[in-house]
């Protein structure tokens, strides 16, 4: 008996897998044509740079996505991560000087928010839209209160070259960044982990009849999308010399969108990180592209959003199935 | 220049008399509110602005009836907030106001108007608004000629590349009349000053997280034909600074910008920037509070009564450079305002009428 | 009869209101077969359910090995040994098929207890599935495979339980048969077989064929009771279909009143060279008013594709469908709707009702139209029009406003039906294996209910789940393989084609 393609309702075909590639190498090739320079190493090099905070978010927020659920807080987190690392390392505030531990505390801290946004999803069954919108607002009021007045100023050296340097060549964060995307990978392919998120999203129900410990994978799954988003307020706060309750501006809409245009579904159990930090890249280089060929800023929202339209219709496009549920 | 000696012979005058027809007072001390609204407490500016606000409360007794209001860049809200706090006791309640936008005047004035509360506002408002035209309430509006301030800022930028080169401009949040202003006053250097080339602009709405990624772009694109960047505030200019910082640049290419935040100065003191404008962020944080002040325990008449040039003008600004640095450093202390905040010197800082 | 490995005492159930089982005592011994059959709603889910975990009796006791047991929850009925295949399928369709079958017990292929060694998941997958003679690769995503081969993958994943308990598993299987075919089918069995050397099975049907043959005992129960045991040898269909429904047998598919007008009648819908890259080709018929027109074809025929074409679900790539005399084309399912055509699916908990929502709601769900005042529904106009059409069609539950995952599959799918039927009468109605997981009562009352649709001029398209049924219920049959018409052959009550006939033609 050989396997055939069924009537599942999740067809899947080779195409999927390509359009957001498709789209990414649509848009450079564009952007190249338009602005000679675009390609350069130098420019290269900034897009990778910049690409890297968000990549990370990215990738802590996909397996919260792929659970199905959703990590509005992450702005709250890095404000509050950034002012704690602003505050333990050595700064122009308090007489603190604790280097790599500033550091490891204020990741911490991420895991700490996140841990509350998992039991409060989990336990408490607050939908994760919900919990996680009130604990971003708690967060930053919390983070507004640590930095009273006067935003402590980073002074410890290391911290600041890390966030501003390279090695051999390539930005530090960028490294990072990668590091993050390995590890993810490993995570959602070869752990528990990350499979049973994939199938917590694809049936929770189902999931939970079968005995899986369900609960405690959507903790888990909180606690990995705020120890990251720590991170990238610490690698942020290091770049600007700052502890910022802004340094995650917009980010949490920028995070979900390039979540969604790689081809992670929200309603979750498809996609993954690779998807994700794709749709990282595509977001940035459709940033540092209209920058490039000189869009004026009043227009730069305008044609940000017809991109990023264009982009989805075309990363969906195979699903058009006249049965298929969109949300 | 005769004109303005008459005019300051005229308010002197008037402060006299004012001083023997002073009115009774309208509200008990102990009843007076002081509101401070503004956008948010995170950029430096601000965070003098209130600091300001609170050294004026304490050193006139009223620490406990200090707030804060911050609309975080909603406008909206900022008039939202004020009506929410007008529910009790208006009529003894000052706001001095840093609008977030310029259409945001018009309805915290009227606010003002229908309840009987007092509001100072600064900056700027739209055309055609003015205190004197019957809103009573709205005590004065102090606003600062950013035209001039961006002309100055632009000619020193100008001057430190000899008149020769390429720059580029970030821009403030473009709904904003201080943003439109300062861009204008390059715009007319840039006219006046034809080998000085304008690359690219962009707006990165007064944050320095937003101007980081613009300045690396535009390393990238067009590397060393940048010899300098226009900033419309200082916080941008530091994140313009912090990329330039990463590609070795800092102290190399010259960076302008506004408002005169400690960290800039610091920066100029390196040589780091070359300028900044000080409107005194702690002045503009308090003077609208102590106006209110004497208003109310009737130290002054009503602000109907006063003459136009009182209610609209412009308020001094300072040139910060690599000379006059040092002078700015420290934080102040009330007793440096003390003699601005009295009922007497409330004018000390006025160039003269803003309409 | 050495001491029963599994027994069920007294054990009751009601849900919201409505007594499911009544003081139901079964028991299985240790390598015995025992069967359980019934009408649909006379508790056989439910007490496995219970016997599975996934429920709790409200009175009476489990008792496993001589001791009495509380199953909280699955794992509990996993971690004694027990494990079922139900109806509904327990798969996650995103997985891939060897992470299905070790779901929760991947530990023998983990690499320092954490990470995935895919190769050994494989091939522990891959053992299982031999085992049931399957050729399913166990790295492909489960929601690719058909929904035979799905439940193969559950008969898989619960014989995995053999290898982790230390005593011998005792297996439920609640209907696993109702939609394989006939190979597949006979391999289950098989599989059943073997296993009864090393486990307790308790095995459901609707196949009293297939009872009769595997089952060393047979409970059969009625309306919650557990009404007569069996022993093998001593009972037959006849025996069994009579204790089941408590009354005289009716013949299997009803009789149909020989529609010899319909050759006068006019044509309804007619289709011309439809094809569908993939699906099927160059497809020509013409269907008349009140006539049963079966489709007979193996799998990959595109029979089912093409009802779905014709419902609107699926876009041709060429070819015309003519409806009343007009060229008609649909964007979507709701215009296919709006010119009378009614489609009821294979699958209905999946495709053919909302389980969330009420019956009611369910019921009028594609006629709300018609209920319409205004822009407001009319309640009470779609409350009476519900409860007229529980009754008709014998509907068994406590009360319209239940959800419909309450119902059981029969009743289901008799509300599917209801849901076209409510709104006035489609035009043409297509019925993809409507009978499929129905008992023998609820079969003949809606094989009637057709045969009355046809004779009121209402034309049907059916693709059946046997060839006896097609042949028994339709008045013509075409016969596709590969996707395309290769026979056509009439079969008025007159003169019937043989199920050889058909299969000659059909592979």
């Amino acid at each position: 008996m050989e396997p055939q393609h069924g009537q599942g309702v999740l067809k899947s075909t080779k195409f999927h897998r390509w359009g957001p590639c498709v789209a990414l190498i649509v848009l450079c090739v564009g952007f190249t044509l338009a602005g000679p320079r675009f390609a350069s190493m130098e420019n290269l090099r900034v897009i990778a740079e910049h690409s890297a905070i968000p990549l990370i978010l990215a990738v802590g927020m996909t397996f919260v996505v792929l659970q199905g659920a959703i990590d509005l807080s992450i702005e709250g987190v890095m404000a509050v991560s950034s002012l704690t690392v602003a505050m333990l390392v050595l700064n122009s505030r308090t007489g603190l000087d604790l280097g790599l531990t500033g550091v490891l505390l204020a990741l911490l801290s991420g895991v700490a928010i996140g841990f509350v946004n998992g039991i409060v999803v989990a336990r408490l069954r607050v939908p994760s839209f919900m919990a996680t919108l009130g604990i971003w607002s708690a967060a930053s009021g919390f983070a507004m209160l640590l930095s009273g007045g006067q935003p402590p100023r980073i002074h410890d050296h290391m911290l600041r070259a890390f966030g501003l340097g390279r090695t051999f060549s390539v930005p530090n964060v960028v490294i990072v960044a990668i590091v993050v995307l390995a590890l993810g990978y490993v995570l959602q392919n070869y752990t528990r982990f990350g499979r049973y998120s994939m199938a917590i999203g694809g049936g929770e129900q189902v999931a939970r009849l079968s005995g899986l410990p369900v609960d405690r994978y959507k903790v888990l799954a909180f606690v990995f999308s705020g120890l990251l988003a720590a991170l990238g307020g610490v690698l942020g706060s290091a770049q600007i010399g700052l502890g910022h309750i802004d340094v995650g501006l917009g980010q949490m809409f920028a995070t979900v969108t390039a979540v969604v245009i790689g081809g992670t579904s929200l309603s979750g159990g498809r996609g993954g990180v690779i998807q994700s930090a794709l749709g990282t890249v595509i977001l940035a280089v459709i940033a540092d592209g209209m920058i490039f060929i000189g869009i004026t800023p009043e227009l730069q929202k305008a044609v940000q959003g017809v991109i990023i339209l264009s982009v989805s219709l075309l990363a969906t496009w195979h699903l058009r199935s006249r049965l298929r549920i969109t949300r | 220049m005769k004109k303005r000696a008459l005019g300051i012979a005229g308010s002197l005058l008037f402060m006299l008399a004012a001083k023997i027809v002073a009115a009774p007072p309208l509200c008990d001390k102990s009843q007076i509110r002081l509101v401070n609204s503004m956008r948010e407490i995170a950029q430096p500016y601000h965070a003098d602005l209130d600091r300001g606000g609170r050294l004026f409360a304490r050193w006139a007794g009223l620490e406990q009836r200090y707030v804060l209001q911050l609309n975080q860049g909603d406008s909206a809200k900022q008039v939202s907030l004020m009506r929410a706090m007008l529910t009790t006791n208006p009529m003894c309640t000052i706001f001095n106001v840093e609008p977030n936008a310029d259409l945001v005047v018009q309805p915290m004035v009227d606010a003002a108007n229908q309840s009987g509360a007092w509001i100072v506002t600064h900056w700027a408002h739209r055309e055609g608004l003015h205190p004197f035209d019957g809103n009573d309430q709205w005590i004065a509006h102090v606003a600062v000629n950013s035209f001039e301030a961006g002309i100055a800022i632009s000619k020193l930028l100008s001057d430190a590349l000899g008149g020769n080169g390429g720059i580029v401009a970030l821009q403030g949040r473009l709904d904003t009349d201080p943003a439109r202003q300062r861009f204008a006053g390059l715009k007319q250097v840039l006219k006046s000053v034809p080998n000085l080339r304008l690359l690219d602009q962009q707006a990165a709405n007064w944050d320095r997280t937003a101007a980081f990624p613009i300045m690396q772009t535009w390393l990238a694109r067009y590397g060393n034909q940048i010899r300098g960047v226009w900033a419309a505030n200082d916080d941008m200019a530091l994140g313009a600074l912090e990329a330039l910082r990463a590609a070795g640049l800092a102290g190399r290419i010259p960076v302008v910008g506004v408002d005169g935040i400690p960290e800039a100065i610091e920066a100029i003191r390196k040589g780091e920037m070359i300028a900044t404008v000080s409107s005194d962020a702690y002045y503009q944080g308090s003077i609208g509070l102590a106006m209110g002040v004497c208003v109310l325990t009737g130290q002054v008449p009503l602000p109907k009564t006063w003459p136009k040039e009182k209610r609209e003008y412009y308020l001094k600004l300072q040139v910060i450079t690599k000379d006059n640095a040092t002078r700015y450093l420290s934080d102040p202390q009330a007793t440096a305002y003390a003699h601005e905040w009295d009922c007497a010197n409330l004018w000390s800082r006025s160039m003269g009428k803003a309409y | 009869m050495s001491e029963p490995v599994l027994r069920a005492e007294g054990v009751s159930k009601s849900f919201a209101g409505v007594r499911v089982l009544d003081d139901v005592s079964i028991e299985v011994c240790a390598r015995e077969v025992v069967g359980v059959v019934g009408e649909n709603g006379a508790g056989k889910s439910t007490l496995l359910k219970m016997l599975a975990g996934l429920c709790r009796p409200d009175c009476g006791r489990i008792v496993l090995r001589g001791k009495t047991i509380t199953l909280g929850r699955i794992s509990d009925a996993a971690a004694a040994g027990i494990g079922m295949v139900c109806q509904e399928q327990s798969l996650l369709p995103n997985l891939s098929v060897a992470e299905n079958i070790l779901l929760g017990h991947e530990d023998a292929a983990l690499r320092v207890g954490v990470f995935y060694d895919w190769d050994a998941l494989h091939a522990l997958a891959k053992a299982q599935l031999e085992r049931l003679g399957l050729g399913i690769l166990p790295s492909v995503q489960t929601d690719t495979l058909s929904f035979a081969e799905r439940q193969m993958v559950e008969m898989a994943k619960v014989l995995a339980i053999e290898e982790r308990t230390q005593q011998e598993p005792v297996i439920l299987l609640d209907e696993v048969t109702s939609m394989l075919d006939a190979d597949q089918t006979e391999t289950v069995l098989t599989q059943v077989e073997s296993l009864r050397n090393r486990a307790s099975i308790i095995f459901v049907s609707h196949r009293l064929d297939e009872v009769l043959r595997l089952c060393d005992r047979i409970y059969i129960m009625r309306d919650g009771r557990c009404a007569a045991q069996r022993n093998r040898g001593c009972a037959d269909i006849a025996d069994l279909q009579q204790l089941m429904l408590g009354r005289d047998r009716v013949g299997e598919y009803g009789n149909r009143a020989a529609p010899e007008s319909t050759m006068e009648a006019s044509v309804s819908l007619s289709v011309r060279a439809l094809s569908r890259a993939n699906s099927y080709q160059s497809v020509s018929f013409e269907l008349r008013a009140g006539e049963v027109l079966g489709i007979a074809g193996a799998r990959r025929s595109g029979h089912e594709s093409l009802c779905r074409t014709l419902f609107g679900a699926e876009k041709p790539d060429s070819g015309e469908i003519v409806l009343d005399g007009k060229s008609v084309s649909f964007a979507e399912p709701a215009d296919a709707v709006r010119l009378g055509i009614g489609y009821v699916p294979a699958e209905r908990s999946a495709e053919g009702i909302v389980d969330r929502l009420s019956v009611r709601k369910n019921m009028t769900l594609a006629h709300l139209d018609g209920l319409r005042r205004g822009p407001v529904i009319d309640l009470r106009r779609e409350r009476e029009l519900v409860m007229r059409w529980i009754e008709r069609l014998h509907i068994k539950l406590r009360a319209a406003d239940a959800p419909a995952y309450h119902l059981s599959g029969g009743n289901q799918q008799k509300l599917v039906l209801a849901k076209w039927l409510i709104a006035r009468t489609p035009k043409i109605l297509i019925l993809d294996h409507p009978l499929r997981g129905i008992d023998a009562g609820t079969r003949v009352e809606i094989t009637s209910l057709i045969h009355d649709l046809a004779q009121r001029g209402v034309s049907i398209v059916l693709i059946a789940d046997t060839l006896d049924e097609l042949i028994a219920l339709s008045d013509r049959i075409i016969v596709m393989r590969e996707g395309a018409v290769c026979g056509s052959f009439p079969a008025l009550s007159s003169g019937k084609p043989s199920v050889r006939q058909i299969l000659e033609v059909m592979v």
